[in-house]
């Protein structure tokens, strides 16, 4: 095994970008997200790759569009109201179908917020933070290694479908620091051609062109046809979670990024008490992960979202669960985290009340 | 008040303390919990404590989120005042230039790398003999695995800081999954650094949850057993 280093979140999502291929990083600073500008400052340089701290968050985003179309491994990172910024741009790559990273590191809002994490950026991800109907893979990593191995397959993801991936953290996730295996970097020669890439004609075939403007409404829907069948096939191939404890699961927990390694603590501490507890953890957040939740809601007794947010995964959790059990939140926001010793009480409340069976469905979200 | 020049630590040794500490290195090299412990140490020795949470560059994990129980326990904490305390911007208290001209034993956590520039400020109050400027190493973080790493760092540390470099604090770990293997092969080459740099490895710093498996034998330099302080919302006990 490679040798075990400490890292944190985000250098290591810098790292593992590098070493992944990309090539090409444009940002703006804000905090909690500045390691990965200021690490991709010093390594790109070594690797013959390109750094640029841009004007702004719009630049940034746009620099990156100009890169990705050019064919280069490229990223941005930023948090909350950066990514907000961003989102132009980021309609922009969806719309001319161009590869990249898009990390965000989020922290409270709205507006400036706070410095602290948060995880009020989900609807803003996943349900189109731009304009037009576009989809981001959208990964929700629980830890540093789990944050290297995503952005180490974001590129190839992004390249395949020719859509943005974005990774979505929080303050914690980039501030922690945790024992880390990397992998190998990647052999650039293997990276497969773009042969839609405008990386110039050489005299021998005519200029690609990358453009998301259709005047001709016709071939406008076309495209967005030929888009939609694209994040048809992601939603099919690319759903990825983590199911824990779910066998003799009677309530289920769900929650991602930082919530869920707190939701993880809790359901511990809950086993140890007896409460038969389990975990639906969403590693993508677009698409999200439906079908888990859909088969256990026939059998289990109550469903239990824990987010750093006013509630924003929850509607996902409604969708795939409906009726067939009730939903509970225990949320913190504006910079807060929730505490495994909330989440337990809120666990034991929640027993409570599906044992005393006449409070049944009626309760809960 | 005790003002002793020493505090003891590991096996009874004694470690010197000067009267102001400051702890520079790259982020993540361990600064703040080695703050924390240094001034614990100090305060249950009986000494009169304070420690300046100067790391303006990070969020999260900072010493002085602990202000609380830090001056529940005798020790001064200095920070900037108000919600400025939790900003990412170098807001110097004025108190800093009080402690640095006497008074009580000080302990310095500064930002990593870039961060250390907020020193640059105070350069010239740091009074000659009377003040430690210790470079903490981990060389199981990026970029500081060799030798050359490690003395490329201490000189960035003292070009941003204009504060030269007077000893070294080994810090090698793994955190969690972390042994004396990993601190001793940290060590060995924090060792050569400094004797390249031309100075002292001042101590190593080691998880208390090795002290079990430690030899005196194992570094020839005082050990301060490092307790977690700065731990993720999920390993905390509860307000």
């Amino acid at each position: 095994m490679a040798e075990q280093i400490l890292m944190k979140g985000n250098e290591a999502i810098a790292e593992a970008a590098i070493r992944a291929g990309c090539r090409f990083f444009a940002g703006y600073p804000i905090t909690p997200q500045n390691e990965i500008p200021e690490y991709m400052a010093k390594r790109l340089f070594e690797v013959g790759g390109t750094f640029i701290q841009a004007e702004s968050e719009v630049s940034a985003i746009n620099m990156v569009y100009g890169a990705a179309g050019a064919g280069t491994r490229a990223m941005t990172s930023s948090s909350s109201p950066g990514i907000s910024l961003k989102q132009e741009g980021i309609s922009y790559m969806a719309g001319a179908e161009l590869p990249a990273l898009v990390v965000n590191m989020v922290r409270a809002g709205p507006g400036l917020g706070g410095i602290q994490p948060a995880q009020g950026d989900y609807f803003q991800a996943t349900k189109g933070g731009g304009h037009g109907d576009y989809r981001l893979l959208v990964f929700v990593p629980a830890s540093v290694q789990e944050t290297i191995d995503l952005a180490g397959q974001a590129f190839e993801l992004a390249e395949r479908y020719r859509n943005p991936v974005m990774i979505l953290g929080d303050a914690v996730l980039g501030q922690m620091m945790e024992p880390v295996v990397l992998p190998e970097p990647a052999d650039l020669a293997k990276i497969p051609q773009k042969t839609w890439a405008t990386t110039g004609t050489g005299g021998t075939r005519r200029p690609n062109v990358i453009n998301s403007l259709y005047l001709d409404a016709e071939l406008c829907e076309k495209h967005n046809y030929k888009l939609q069948e694209k994040y048809r096939q992601m939603a099919e191939r690319e759903v990825r979670y983590e199911e824990i404890g779910l066998d003799d699961a009677e309530i289920v927990l769900t929650a991602y990024g930082t919530s869920a390694r707190v939701a993880i603590s809790a359901m511990k501490r809950a086993r140890s008490e007896g409460i038969k507890v389990g975990m639906i953890r969403p590693i993508t957040a677009w698409p999200f992960p439906y079908e888990p939740f859909r088969k256990t809601s026939e059998r289990v007794k109550a469903f239990l979202d824990i987010e750093m947010s006013a509630g924003q995964m929850i509607e996902d959790v409604r969708l795939a669960v409906q009726d067939r059990a009730p939903i509970f939140f225990f949320n913190r926001m504006g910079g807060m985290v929730p505490t495994p010793k909330a989440v337990l009480e809120e666990i034991r409340r929640i027993d409570h009340s599906v044992k005393g069976d006449k409070l049944g469905g009626r309760l809960g979200v | 008040m005790d003002s002793s020049p020493t505090i003891e630590v590991a096996f009874g040794r004694e470690l010197e303390v000067r009267r102001v500490t400051v702890l520079f290195g790259a982020f993540g090299s361990g600064k703040s919990e080695i703050a924390l412990n240094l001034a614990n140490r100090l305060r249950e020795q009986g000494q009169d404590t304070a420690l300046v949470d100067a790391d303006y560059y990070k969020p999260l994990f900072r010493s002085g989120s602990l202000r609380i129980p830090l001056e529940k326990r005798g020790i001064r904490v200095i920070l900037p005042p108000g919600e400025l305390a939790g900003a990412d911007m170098a807001a110097l208290p004025a108190e800093i230039y009080g402690v640095l001209e006497g008074g009580p034993k000080v302990v310095f956590d500064v930002g990593g790398e870039t961060g250390a520039r907020v020193l640059g400020a105070l350069a010239g109050r740091f009074r000659p003999g009377a003040h430690d400027a210790l470079l903490v190493v981990n060389t199981r973080r990026p970029d500081a695995g060799t030798v050359e790493a490690v003395v490329a760092a201490a000189q960035r540390a003292q070009a941003v800081s204009r504060l030269p470099v007077s000893g070294l604090v080994s810090n090698t770990n793994l955190g969690p999954v972390s042994t004396i293997d990993v601190a001793r092969e940290g060590y060995a080459l924090v060792a050569e650094a400094a004797g390249r740099l031309g100075v002292p490895v001042k101590f190593v710093a080691l998880d208390e949850r090795l002290l079990d498996k430690l030899s005196p034998e194992d570094f020839p330099v005082p050990v301060l057993p490092v307790r977690r302080f700065l731990l993720p919302p999920w390993e905390q006990e509860e307000e």
